[in-house]
């Protein structure tokens, strides 16, 4: 098959690129590394039954080298990454990168980053496309698209004038009792919620909640954390399968793309290396779509740019939502029996408007129910037998906000591409805007009063910054702008300097709202691929 | 593992074991702990050795040096082995009943588990205080 477009990652942007293509009667050929996501162990178990019924629980839980020990040493976060995601963080053929003031996270993986996702699908609203080159309008219907087709849930309520409400959304997953009392808590009290500029509602996830197809409805096996064995939670792998069915479209694995080979200011093909031998290949192509990742596409295009013989610059602009984690307790929910039949992740999402749209506050709520205990624990000033008995007994009653704030382009975060040593080295600099922290520190405080009113404690000691690029929302390195100006792309995702090339990743967002990007680039990618191959 | 230290290791696993309320912990679990307490850093300063004396002496000495160690010293040697132990006990298919059940008790009772768990605590860290708080003051100012 001679392909029409060539696509490198197989991530939330390049399968949605790729589907909208293929249904304009497109061929596509994708390449990627494609690490594979390994079968789900005993698939109809709960969390707790898993427990019970593996042979090695030692080895799942904890990986074989106890990889997810969180010990009080080594500042991790209140949940270890679950050894049954790493093939999400697992790199074949390491690159050389150094970074300061951020902690990248690369992945390979079949499906990409998203195969990690929390599900959680925000549209952005008009406000916070008000930097894009293109309106809420224009992107509906991909929304709209990329929702029927991953499977969307979530309800018309109180967030919906920041949530744009739009067709195809499914009736949510069962509120858990914890997540139940939280909202009849808020629907008490919200006059005076409102006075604060806050709203709570249902979280919008792509989470089916009827079987459809391979995929089953949600059965609350609460393992959302451990990877979802059925399904019901999407992640970009469900749709490169759906891909995979269609002639008009090939898959090549075991690929790790360095750059792209330029002609006449187009690009003639990408030059990989092969995972299974070390090889060098070289692929021709007319149009090329790269959906590698912000980080990744930074790499390739600064290579490329390097490899013409051009001097490499500095892609400015690195963006990414800088989150606080904040640990409560609902007192009301106190002496009441854990139920494990729950869906996991958020189910409840929160909003706070501090005047320009841009510093919208996003927040999620997750009732940690079937996280590892021991990170955690860990953190209260306690005898480690009495914290774990506190922690059994509140265990209905604990709850984790995400709060995760906007980020806009400046020119001191950046990308570069250091090429005087062996191997090339990608250099990431990030500094935080200088009021950041003040800015922190206030919605915090907000937080905190807002859970107060809500029944909650949430002690202070206990909140955590997550550094710069642990949330992995990174965006901006390349952006599109009707302004033009190099290394940017025009309002369809296509670069000024080589005409044949596409980007359709998180590089072209030209601001970061505090809302999870995953669901916006879905349809951004739909949206490239129905007007630039229409 | 030399004999020796196998017997030490087992007998403070048990002992830290205990402190969950988990009297017998699997073979599973002393399989999974033997090995990564063995590639464990030695305790360095004073109060490291003290409290790791203490909570592997006797149950008495365990429940009082880990509630100093809880408040006052979290990177110790002593809080690193317990919360490993806690991750190990969590993950295995017998000991997580103890440590993932809750009871539907009312919040009554739970406030009055919350009072008499704060006060047992309380006790500990000033007995704790008593012991070990001189040894860590002389630490400090060395």
């Amino acid at each position: 098959m001679t392909a029409d477009v060539l696509v490198v990652g197989s991530g939330a942007s390049g399968v949605h690129f790729a589907r909208k293509a293929l249904a304009l009667g497109r061929k596509v050929h994708m390449i990627d590394v494609g690490v594979a996501k390994p079968e789900p162990l005993l698939p109809d178990a709960n969390f707790l039954q898993l427990k019970e019924r593996l042979s090695k629980p030692h080895d799942y839980f904890l990986g074989k080298k106890n990889e997810a020990l969180i010990l009080p040493d080594n500042q991790e976060e209140y949940y270890g990454f679950p050894p049954s995601k790493e093939f999400v963080f697992a790199d074949p053929l390491p690159r050389p990168q150094a970074s300061t003031g951020f902690d990248p996270l690369f992945s390979y993986a079949r499906g990409g980053l998203a195969e990690a996702w929390t599900g959680g699908s925000y549209p952005f609203n008009d406000a916070e496309l008000a930097d894009f080159p293109f309106a809420y309008a224009d992107l509906e219907p991909h929304y709209v698209d990329v929702a029927r087709n991953i499977g969307l849930s979530g309800r018309l309520d109180d967030l919906s004038p920041i949530l744009p409400f739009h067709d195809g959304i499914e009736e949510p997953v069962d509120l858990d009792a914890h997540g139940s009392h939280l909202l009849a808590r808020y629907q008490a009290k919200k006059s005076k919620f409102a006075q604060d500029a806050f709203t709570m509602g249902r979280a919008r996830l792509a989470v089916l909640t009827q079987d459809r197809g391979e995929r089953s409805g949600c059965r609350k096996l609460d393992r959302c954390l451990w990877g979802c064995p059925l399904g019901a939670l999407y992640t970009p792998s469900w749709t490169l399968r759906d891909l995979l069915a269609n002639p008009n479209f090939s898959y090549e694995p075991d690929l790790k793309v360095s750059h792209c080979r330029v002609g006449n200011s187009k690009i003639i093909g990408v030059v990989a290396y092969s995972l299974k031998d070390g090889a060098q290949r070289e692929i021709s192509c007319d149009k090329l779509v790269l959906a590698a990742g912000t980080l990744e596409t930074a790499r390739i295009v600064l290579k490329t740019i390097g490899e013409d013989g051009e001097e490499v610059p500095e892609f400015m602009g690195l963006m990414d939502n800088r989150q606080v984690l904040m640990p409560f307790v609902s007192l009301g929910m106190l002496g009441k029996k854990w139920e494990v039949e729950n869906y996991q992740y958020h189910q409840l999402a929160m909003g706070l408007n501090l005047g320009d749209p841009m510093d919208y506050v996003h927040g999620l709520v997750t009732t940690l129910k079937s996280a590892l205990i021991h990170p955690v624990v860990q953190n209260l000033p306690f005898s480690l037998g009495t914290s774990a008995k506190f922690f059994r007994e509140m265990h209905t009653a604990l709850g984790l906000v995400n709060i995760n704030f906007s980020d806009h382009p400046r020119k001191e975060n950046r990308v570069g591409l250091d090429t005087s040593g062996e191997q090339d080295r990608l250099m990431i600099h990030y500094r935080p805007d200088p009021s950041e922290a003040k800015r922190v520190a206030t919605v915090s405080k907000k937080f905190r009063k807002i859970l107060r009113r809500l029944g909650c404690l949430a002690p202070k000691g206990m909140s955590h910054m997550r550094p710069m690029g642990a949330s992995v929302h990174y965006a901006g390195t390349l952006p599109m702008t009707t302004k033009g100006g190099p290394w940017t792309l025009d309002q369809n995702g296509r670069s000024r300097t080589f005409e044949n090339l596409w980007i359709v990743d998180g590089s072209g967002l030209p601001a970061l709202p505090a809302k999870n990007l995953t669901f916006t680039l879905m349809a951004n990618a739909a949206r490239i691929g129905e007007v630039a191959f229409s | 593992m030399s004999q020796t230290d196998g017997r030490d290791y087992h007998r403070e696993f048990l002992l830290l074991a205990a402190r969950y309320g988990v009297l017998r912990p699997s073979e599973a679990v002393w399989e999974r702990y033997a090995p990564w307490r063995a590639k464990q850093p030695s305790p360095q300063g004073s109060l490291d050795r003290a409290l790791l004396f203490f909570a592997t002496g006797s149950r008495f000495g365990a429940w009082i040096a880990s509630a100093y160690a809880g408040r006052f010293f979290r990177t110790s040697v002593l809080r690193r082995r317990e919360v490993a132990l806690l991750a190990f006990l969590e993950a295995d298919s017998q000991a997580f009943t103890i440590l993932d059940e809750s009871r539907d008790f009312g919040p009554l009772r739970a406030w009055l588990c919350f009072l008499g768990w704060g006060i047992q605590e309380a006790l500990a860290v000033g007995l704790g205080l008593f012991i070990f708080g001189p040894i860590h003051l002389m630490g400090a100012r060395s």
